[in-house]
């Protein structure tokens, strides 16, 4: 008996201290790292005084271009990472906020469908939280979450990641093109790119409108408020997405968006051309797209807005 | 609370410390113990699951003995059709009541005739299949005076209860596992060690396999329309090995589990997809139900012994009732039919027993063996399909997809990861075909860091894929 017990511990201890030990290295390429989201995240302290950060997920870093923002005479960054939902907004938010001295005359928040969805806040595959000047632990994040079986995913991605940082060559990639956080693409999607790629979207069916992501955002909303930050919407369109939803999803999701007027909380919902020629894939706007979104979005932003 | 979940892992060590520190001296005290915690275990998805159990579990043990005092042939029948009829009742109302009302309402209007009666709202216990047919073997072993009814109610709940095998098997013969409730158990550490390797194992097939393939064969299966004919083919390839290692997963952890606390119970699956006709598959298969329905169904209506309609009769009913056992729903009634018309040629032909070998000495199976096993691998796929789907519609929607000229195009969907670790889990299982766990390096024995290494190989892998978390497949039976 006492031979087993030992085995069996010390096989459990082996295993949870390779993982831990692994996983304290999981953001030392904070600092050199090519990806996108990690380098929005770095660079977004250094745009203080902003007219409007906009937070959101990937299709906010697709939508929102600072460029078209610039040329209105409004200084814009897009904080825009990918799977974002309520709780990383809230993470991105309050790091931010606590790097700069000045800050922004305005927050704007991306609204879509997929906010509310079992793939948004995806710790998992875009550890954010490793990223912030503060970061977050994954017990923190799976505490948060209630799901103890999600911390074990993490220290396993963050172990994962750590091997990864310690032992495995960097590879020379592409330097990511990234003006104030929006990533600039001209591809069209096209007949075959949707044949390839719809059926990663197909999960999407049967999925749920998340009460609790959207009870977070309302906390989210009573934060900023409490800090005296003026806090808006901004609903991105999302081309063919909307085929990829169920029926009781959208009636939860059009409810919500009534919820939220009824707050008092503003909700620009901007509309562009749903023609292919806007959008790079099923449901990310492409240059095009982004051009004419964030022009329009300029039209009914200064219809209510005071610049600093 | 599945065997995958926090709750268990933290329920399994604390219930091991209890029963081999404090229980395991004293019999009676230990099973009750065992019955405590495995109904926690059960009652953890819904208490009120547990009435079923307990009543179920009252009404049989009462039965047995009452069977073992009456000498009388007539009186011993009429309480084992009272212990049948009340598993039946029980079975039948939980898991059937719907799908009759529906089909019966269906066959009225199909008739022209309006039949609105509501459908029940009725949860279906987690195990119920399981468990009822455990504890009906009991009686009927009884009546057959091939067993002593069991006078100690402690050993007989356990028995029926027993949490590493209540709600997706093995089932159990009481003859084999009741006797071990009536021992007191002596830690075994070569014991122990085997169950641990053979449940990592069987963790690693549920999560790593099963689970893995799982996200691929839900979104193909659901959406079967809008993909060409051989990303069917990977789906439903691919759901065979989902079915097999959630199953067979489950099955190896509950018989090491078991193994860790002292109790042997009997191997479930043998390798079934090396099967070289479908005869030798229901050897391998859920070995504990196609043995259940041979003794307790095929065998009493006559088998192979009678005339050949009569056999023909006799091979229907156990594959239909088989198929009827795993759902209410008219696919697993065809799945069951496939099977039978599958089997039944072998049987007429008298080479049902042809493949009784398990590949002793061989490294790789003969060519003749091995496009044996492909041809019986793609009949057993082709009968997943209606396993797996929704509907007899939607099956055969997904069969019509498949045979278009798309078949012969680029799947849209090729898991390459989860092809690979399938692949890693047939050469494992392949190799330790003969041992007693597919973990079981005899060659390595000595050599604790490569072992421990294969082993923690298993665990980052299992990590790897945990959060897929899907429910095993066989809880819904």
């Amino acid at each position: 008996m006492r031979r087993f017990f030992l085995n069996i511990s010390f096989f459990i201890i082996i295993v949870f201290s390779v993982f831990i030990v692994l996983s304290k290295y999981h953001n030392i390429d904070k600092d050199s790292s090519q990806h996108p989201n990690i380098i929005r995240l770095n660079e977004s302290i250094n745009h203080q005084d902003l007219d409007i950060l906009f937070i959101g997920n990937s299709y906010c870093y697709c939508a929102i271009n600072p460029r078209v923002f610039e040329k209105a005479g409004l200084n814009v960054y897009n904080l825009g990472i990918s799977t974002a939902g309520p709780m990383m907004y809230r993470y991105l938010l309050i790091d931010y906020l606590n790097q700069v001295s000045n800050w922004p005359s305005k927050i704007i928040l991306s609204y879509s469908l997929v906010t509310f969805s079992s793939g948004s806040d995806n710790w998992s595959t875009y550890p954010i939280h490793h990223y912030l000047s503060k970061p977050i632990s994954n017990a923190e994040i799976a505490i948060e979450n209630g799901s103890i079986k999600l911390f074990f995913s993490l220290l396993y991605n963050s172990a994962k990641k750590g091997v990864s940082n310690l032992f495995l060559s960097k590879k020379e990639s592409k330097k990511v093109d990234l003006f104030k956080g929006y990533i600039n693409d001209e591809k069209e999607l096209s007949q075959s790119d949707y044949e390839k790629s719809n059926h990663l979207y197909l999960n999407y069916r049967k999925d749920n409108f998340n009460e609790v992501k959207f009870n977070q955002l309302i906390e989210l909303i009573e934060l900023c408020e409490n800090l005296g930050i003026q806090v808006e919407f901004v609903e991105i369109p999302s081309y063919l997405f909307d085929n990829f939803v169920n029926e009781n999803y959208k009636e939860a999701y059009f409810n919500s968006k009534k919820k939220l007027v009824k707050l008092g909380v503003k909700l620009h919902e901007v509309s562009i051309p749903n023609e292919k020629k806007y959008y790079r894939n099923i449901d990310h706007m492409n240059s095009n797209g982004a051009d004419l979104f964030s022009s329009r979005l300029i039209e009914r932003i200064n219809k209510g807005f005071t610049i600093k | 609370m599945l065997f995958n979940s926090i709750e268990f892992g933290i329920f399994l060590p604390i219930v091991f410390f209890f029963y081999w520190f404090i229980f395991s001296k004293r019999l009676k005290l230990r099973n009750v113990f065992l019955i405590s915690v495995s109904y926690l275990f059960y009652g953890w998805w819904d208490w009120r699951f547990l009435s079923l159990i307990i009543i179920s579990s009252i009404i049989d043990y009462n039965i047995g003995k009452l069977i073992e005092i009456f000498h009388g042939h007539r009186k011993r029948k009429l309480l084992l059709l009272l212990s049948v009829f009340s598993n039946l009742t029980i079975l039948i109302y939980f898991k059937y009541a719907n799908f009759f009302i529906e089909n019966f309402a269906e066959a009225f209007q199909f008739l022209g005739m309006n039949f609105n009666v509501p459908s029940l709202n009725i949860i279906l216990p987690v195990g119920i299949s399981f468990y009822t047919f455990q504890t009906m073997s009991y009686t009927i072993d009884v009546y057959r005076n091939r067993l002593k009814a069991e006078k100690d109610w402690s050993s007989f709940f356990a028995f029926v209860g027993f949490f590493p095998q209540l709600v997706a098997g093995p089932i159990e013969r009481a003859i084999h596992l009741l006797p071990q409730f009536n021992k007191i158990k002596k830690f075994n550490y070569s014991t122990a060690r085997v169950g641990c390797q053979q449940a990592l194992w069987g963790l690693f097939k549920k999560v790593a396999i099963a689970d893995n393939a799982a996200i691929f064969v839900n979104q193909i299966f659901d959406n079967y329309q809008d993909f060409n004919g051989s990303t069917l083919v990977i789906g439903a390839v691919l759901f065979a090995f989902q079915i097999y290692g959630d199953f067979s997963g489950y099955s190896d952890m509950a018989i090491g589990i078991s193994k860790v606390f002292g109790f042997r119970l009997n191997d479930n699956f043998k390798l079934p997809y090396f099967s070289r006709d479908i005869a030798e598959f229901w050897r391998r298969w859920h070995i504990s139900l196609s043995s259940w329905f041979r003794d307790y169904v095929y065998i009493p209506l006559g088998g192979s012994q009678g005339s050949k309609n009569r056999t023909i009769s006799n091979v229907f009913i156990i594959f239909l009732l088989s198929g009827f056992w795993h759902g209410a729903n008219w696919t697993f009634i065809i799945w069951g039919g496939l099977n039978a018309i599958y089997f039944l040629p072998l049987l007429l032909l008298g080479v049902n027993r042809r493949n009784i070998d398990n590949f002793e000495n061989i490294l790789i199976p003969k060519l003749n063996d091995l496009i044996l096993m492909f041809s019986t691998f793609c009949l057993t796929v082709f009968a997943w399909i209606f396993f797996r789907s929704e509907s007899a519609e939607s099956a055969f929607g997904f069969i019509t997809g498949i045979f278009k000229v798309t078949l012969f195009s680029k799947p849209e969907i090729f898991p390459s990861s989860t092809l690979l670790l399938i692949l890693f889990m047939i050469i494992i299982e392949w190799i330790n075909r003969n041992k007693t766990t597919p973990l079981e390096f005899s060659e390595i024995k000595s050599r604790k860091p490569i072992r421990w290494s294969i082993y923690f190989l298993l665990v980052f892998l299992i990590f790897a894929y945990a959060d897929s978390g899907q429910e095993f497949i066989y809880f819904r039976f």
